[in-house]
């Protein structure tokens, strides 16, 4: 009987461990989305919480399935029009997985339908600075989350001063800074960090290239002559997995 | 006294009972019997307010039962009583109690002497679903008594009783006709019957085919063996 | 009048005595402490998370608790013979349907106030402080369950518990749906839309008790609606328990 019960035990254990290896090897299945609008004749009058549902799943998905984001994203959107950090989140998380048009959809139209969350216009923001370079647009929608209650006194401040004061590396950098310090989203508070500790290379590179021409009175040719001449032990990485070059004088990425 | 005039009752296109008119004198023991589907249930529950007739009416000491205050004198055991299984027997018959306004009982103790009298006093305290058959049927004929009623409607109250059992409830019926009470009974067991009842009625594909004495029935014959041959020569 | 409450509270022992009932209950309260970890998954707006799927929890186990002890209310009670024993003493159908309806409500509406503790337990500790819309949400939710605990016994009068619980889910849906369904009849014709307005106005609307996602936004309540919608639930309930009453008196037990 003791035999018996343990065969068992021991088969369902082993057959549930090979089943998991067998599982790793196959191709990621993509997440069935089914439309917002069954989903609302099903959940009873529930759409906050169909909504808050959907939204923990996308998360889940986000690193298995990046391409169907905007779809996800839609459908969280669509059952909860007032559910805001969707919003906030696209508009600066999209943009990395190459959705630029997507994100500045999603966040208009949230600014439109959401609560009042400046964080949705000041990602907006962000990303029209940042990633499209379009200043126009990003001092247009700074402007809008400072000026949306509840706007934290720190991002006021970054938005205040934005096209102001600064050059576009510190504004940058102000921009990046206020999105750590605001933030208690660990996702957007590491891409923060990241971008961060990115300019933090950068200059610390062209620091070294201008003690490198002191030094030699000419540009080095390439970032490992800066290790040569022992100005820096090593090149630093990008957490942005960009690669640096220099190039009369100037350091680049690609 | 029971007054039963020209009472009628059809369920679709069978009619159960067929113009029943019976005087049941108070203070009597009234055994109403009959096959399997006569109509002697339908007809009980007619006569305790439960459902209306078709035609005819029906008085209890001169008021229709169909009235809520006229079942204050009424008790009613329906047959293979059904109950509250999540209540304890006690809990039940102190409920049957505060249905009454008038006649109910006063203290716990008078509730527990009732469920003496029918033998489940060591069990009032027990949930009525481990309560067995017999028990139950002990339950259900203390819920009939609790308003010390007098008239009382038994439908088989000796169903599902060993032999210990029925001879106990008929003591107690017999101590209760002693006191005045009226008792209206059916039942199929008529070997029970012939010892208590003071009168019959007979009842056949809902019609009423002998009211009167058991003796006047079964002339000098087991009644068991002259119903059936009444039954079939009828069929 | 005694005799109705007599009944109603038999009714409300019956059922919070049902070992079924603790299960549910159990799992309700489960499901409302798990949202703290739910909510850890969501990355910011844990409070939102709580509240909705808290929220949607009492809901949902309210429904179960209302569907399956209503569902054989008066089914068990005629298959029982338990209504003979009732209505052969000084009681009339009336009272019995009133005394059934009152002690399941006081079941259901206690147990929804005890799921509802847990949840604002739950948000206390979480950060959200006491979350006072959500008790009018609850308030609401109590009178959504009378209404729906009145249907279930209209059905039961005159089928299985099965039956009842199948009907009791689609009116339950119809109810959820009713601004989709003037929405098509607004884009069809003919007998169709007549068909889709009378069912519009005649099913109950239970989405006027639905104050949920409003609760969820912190988007203030207007005590207007919310006073509507009570006597809109006490207008449907009386309606409802009147045709009861009616199909109760004629059947033949």
């Amino acid at each position: 009987m003791a035999l018996f019960f343990s065969f068992c035990l021991s088969s369902i254990i082993f057959l549930q461990y090979y089943y998991d290896l067998q599982k790793k090897e196959k191709p990621l299945i993509e997440p069935t989305i089914i439309p917002a609008k069954a989903i609302k004749i099903a959940d009873l009058g529930l759409h906050s919480f169909a909504s808050a549902f959907m939204w923990l799943y996308t998360i889940q998905k986000m690193a298995d399935s990046p391409t169907k984001l905007p779809e996800l994203i839609e459908t969280v959107n669509e059952l909860d029009p007032k559910f805001s950090y969707p919003y906030a989140f696209s508009a600066l998380l999209l943009p990395a997985f190459g959705f630029d048009k997507e994100a500045v959809k999603i966040a208009k139209r949230g600014i439109e339908s959401a609560d009042p969350d400046w964080r949705i216009p000041y990602y907006l923001a962000t990303a029209y600075h940042i990633f499209f370079k379009d200043r126009k647009n990003a001092a247009f929608y700074f402007d809008l989350a400072a000026r949306t209650p509840n706007a934290d006194e720190v991002a006021k401040r970054v938005a205040s001063r934005y096209g102001l004061l600064g050059t576009t590396r510190e504004q940058t950098k102000a921009i990046w800074q206020s999105i750590y310090d605001t933030s208690e989203d660990e996702i957007i508070k590491e891409r923060a960090e990241n971008y961060l500790v990115h300019i933090e290379i950068l200059e610390l590179l062209e620091k070294a290239v201008l003690i490198y021409k002191q030094k030699f009175g000419t540009d080095p040719l390439k970032l490992e002559d800066l290790i040569t001449a022992k100005i820096i032990r090593e090149i630093p990485s990008s957490p942005l997995e960009l690669n640096f070059y220099t190039e009369n004088g100037r350091i680049l990425v690609h | 006294m029971i007054e039963i005039k020209n009472l009628s009752k059809t369920y679709g296109k069978q009619k159960v009972v067929d113009d029943l008119s019976l005087t049941i004198p108070t203070g009597t023991i009234f055994g109403f019997l009959g096959p399997n589907g006569a109509g002697k249930t339908t007809a009980m529950k007619i006569l305790v307010g439960i459902n209306r007739p078709d035609t005819g009416q029906i008085t209890i000491e001169g008021k229709d039962p169909s009235m809520a205050s006229t079942r204050e004198i009424i008790g009613f055991m329906p047959e293979e009583p059904g109950s509250y299984n999540q209540l304890t027997g006690l809990e039940l018959i102190k409920f049957v109690n505060n249905l009454f306004n008038k006649n109910k009982q006063s203290s716990v103790d008078e509730l527990e002497n009732l469920l003496k009298k029918v033998g489940i006093y060591e069990a009032r305290h027990k949930k009525i679903k481990n309560y067995s058959k017999g028990m139950k049927q002990r339950l259900g004929f203390a819920q009939a008594l609790v308003n010390n009623p007098t008239y009382l409607f038994l439908d088989e109250p000796l169903e599902g009783l060993d032999p210990i059992g029925r001879r106990e409830i008929k003591i107690i019926l017999e101590e209760l006709k002693k006191q005045g009470k009226t008792i209206f009974f059916n039942s199929h067991i008529l070997a029970d019957v012939e010892n208590i009842c003071d009168q019959i009625g007979i009842i056949h594909r809902g019609k009423l085919i002998y009211s009167g004495s058991v003796d006047g029935f079964r002339e000098d014959k087991p009644l068991e063996e002259k119903f059936v041959e009444v039954i079939k020569s009828i069929s | 009048m005694n005799t109705l409450f007599v009944i109603a509270k038999n009714t409300f022992q019956q059922a919070i005595r049902d070992k079924i009932l603790y299960g549910i209950i159990l799992f309700a309260f489960l499901f409302i402490g798990s949202t703290i970890i739910l909510s850890s998954l969501a990355i910011e707006e844990n409070i939102f998370i709580i509240r909705t799927f808290g929220l949607a929890g009492i809901y949902v186990f309210g429904l179960i608790i209302t569907i399956f002890l209503g569902a054989s209310l008066i089914y068990e009670e005629v298959e029982k013979r338990t209504t003979y024993i009732m209505l052969a003493k000084p009681v009339t159908r009336t009272s019995l349907l009133i005394g059934k309806f009152l002690g399941l409500l006081s079941a259901v509406a206690l147990t929804t106030l005890m799921m509802a503790i847990a949840y604002i337990a739950v948000i206390y500790s979480s950060g959200g402080g006491i979350d006072y819309p959500a008790i009018i949400a609850v308030g609401l939710q109590i009178m959504e369950m009378a209404l729906l605990i009145t249907i279930l016994m209209l059905f039961s009068i005159f089928t299985t518990p099965l039956a009842s619980t199948i009907y009791t889910i689609i009116i339950l849906y119809i109810g959820h749906l009713l601004s989709l369904i003037l929405e098509y009849a607004s884009k069809t014709g003919g007998i169709a839309k007549t068909v889709l307005i009378t069912i519009y106005y005649l099913a109950p609307n239970l989405e006027k008790f639905n104050i949920r996602n409003l609760v969820a936004h912190n988007i203030p309540l207007s005590w207007q609606e919310v006073t509507f919608s009570l006597g809109y639930a006490l207008i449907y309930i009386a309606f409802i328990f009147y045709i009861t009453r009616l199909v109760f008196n004629r059947k033949d037990l």
